[in-house]
């Protein structure tokens, strides 16, 4: 049934063709206009267009081709011609102008086909710019991609989901070939216009822009459903993590030591520390202790999360900080941030060890990749003791930081307590 | 494209040069003299006469002479004139070729 709507109401619909088939924008339009449907000034977008509703009417509509792109109206002269023959600027629409006529004995916009392909010249050579910059810019990206890091490195995979990090990528490599191809059929169709033109042949008609255009809604469906899957990725990864929960709340074994386990009952009784909740960076005491804690612990110190994925049947992320303190008073402040990876394989685990390796700017040669245990062990002066860990098919990744610095474990006991924990 | 087409002028262009050359002029005008000096054969088209008018201030074969609100008045240069006379002599050449073959066909037949 067809809608029904009231005079002056204002209606939106989608472009049901591409902006650059000039031809069928034309077509639209006017048959737009015998339902009564009127473009309002300045209602059009490459979304969509905007009309007012009114009595059905025979209106020409005509497309002309910018000239100026710094324009964003008619040259003056531009639209006194028009208007001293019956036509009136309506919108601007990329590489188009649009004007409209209720005259049928206005003069026609053009009469020298030859002048007309012309003026499509200024439109095919920007659609030419584009076409190379939507090919350029995926090659470029690949190019800048390949040659700092793997685009395709497993920790994206891990951190995103594999299943969700797959489907991104193939939305997106769906969308550059949309994009390509809609550029090459623009410039094709502008390239074949002007060719008719210049042979005076006729150019693609109005009446069958329907048939012609069949395919643009089914590619904007498909490109608006890449947008929102981006989209939806995005806010995934940063708003909908796995929820950490509190260690003392955790039912499953560890698989790595924690810190009671690494530094047993020697330097005294265990208790869970709380940091405060802000430290302000502007602060002087930024360097301090406490803030070199809340830098190894992060904002949530004591809680972990887990989750699964395809190429990992088990990762976490724990975060401790505890104190220990003896009888005599003396007490010892440590703090420790845990990454574990169980992967599916051990070609997998090694993939990531060098993954990791590469994030941390640390240089693994061939032989200690190939290696189980310590792959690497640093300490930086301001924020303790790192660690790359594997054994099999897991993979750790580890900070540590105590404060006295002097008290507490060794570097060297610290990562061989943490690597004879892996897995036991 | 359009270096092609500036090589020989469209009818359309031949007639807006055609108007210069009889003085300074904007667009309406040269719109109606070209219509009235062609007896309503041609009647430019609003979009077909700012493209050839915007060609040629670019190809330098007018030049802007003064702006008055929407109105802008132009006149021909000495480029414009070569073009124009060249492309005349190509018209003349052609109405030459043509004649010389109209007797033999009239003695044929």
């Amino acid at each position: 049934m067809k809608r029904q709507y009231k005079p002056g109401q204002r209606i939106r619909r989608l472009l049901p063709c591409p902006d650059y088939d000039y031809t069928a924008m034309e077509g639209w339009l006017e048959d737009m206009a015998m339902e009564g449907l009127h473009m309002t000034q300045d209602g059009l977008s490459v979304w969509k267009g905007v009309f007012e509703y009114g009595e059905p009417q025979n209106v020409a509509y005509r497309l002309e081709a910018v000239q100026d792109t710094s324009m964003s109206e008619p040259d003056p002269e531009q639209l006194e011609l028009g208007e001293k023959y019956g036509w009136e600027y309506v919108a601007s629409i990329k590489d188009f102008f649009v004007y409209r006529s209720t005259d049928p004995s206005a003069r026609e916009m053009n009469t020298d086909p030859a002048v007309q392909a012309l003026a499509l010249s200024a439109v095919k050579k920007r659609m030419g710019l584009r076409l190379i910059f939507y090919i350029g810019w995926p090659l470029f990206y690949m190019f800048y991609s390949f040659s700092r890091h793997n685009p395709f490195e497993l920790q994206s995979f891990l951190d995103v989901g594999t299943i969700y990090w797959v489907i991104f990528y193939m939305m997106l490599l769906l969308t550059c070939i949309i994009g390509i191809r809609r550029n090459i059929a623009s410039f094709i169709y502008m390239k074949n216009i002007q060719k008719s033109l210049l042979q005076a042949e006729s150019v693609p008609d109005k009446e069958g822009w329907r048939k012609r255009t069949r395919g643009y809604r089914r590619e904007i469906c498909v490109m608006l459903a890449s947008l929102v899957y981006l989209v939806w990725i995005v806010i995934h990864f940063f708003f909908f993590q796995p929820g950490r929960i509190p260690l003392d709340s955790y039912q499953s074994t560890l698989p790595f030591a924690n810190l009671q386990d690494l530094l047993g009952e020697e330097y005294g009784a265990y208790s869970p520390l709380t940091l405060p909740k802000y430290v302000n960076p502007l602060e002087p005491n930024q360097t301090g202790p406490e803030y070199r804690m809340r830098h190894v612990v992060g904002d949530e110190p004591n809680t972990l999360w887990e989750k699964g994925d395809l190429l990992a049947s088990r990762i976490m992320e724990y975060s401790e900080c505890a104190q220990f303190t003896k009888d005599d008073g003396t007490s010892l402040q440590v703090g420790m941030e845990i990454k574990y990876y169980h992967m599916r394989s051990p070609e997998l685990a090694k993939k990531l060890v060098m993954e990791l390796c590469q994030a941390w700017h640390l240089t693994l040669t061939p032989e200690a990749a190939a290696d189980e245990g310590m792959l690497f062990v640093h300490t930086w002066e301001w924020s303790g003791y790192y660690a790359i860990i594997r054994k099999g098919n897991m993979v750790l990744w580890a900070n540590y930081y105590q404060n006295p610095e002097e008290m507490g474990l060794t570097l060297e006991a610290w990562t061989q307590s943490l690597c004879d924990s892996l897995g036991e | 494209m359009p270096k092609k087409a500036m090589v020989i002028l469209t009818e359309s262009m031949f007639y807006v040069l055609m108007a210069f050359r009889s003085g300074e002029m904007c667009g309406i005008d040269v719109a109606d003299y070209i219509e009235k000096q062609t007896g309503g054969r041609i009647r430019l088209g609003p979009a077909t006469l700012y493209t050839i008018l915007g060609k040629f201030e670019k190809e330098e074969y007018i030049l802007e002479t003064q702006v008055e609100g929407r109105k802008r008045t132009y006149r021909i240069t000495e480029r414009g004139l070569e073009a124009w006379e060249a492309e005349l002599i190509r018209l003349k050449q052609c109405v030459a070729d043509a004649e010389q073959l109209i007797p033999e066909e009239g003695g044929q037949s």
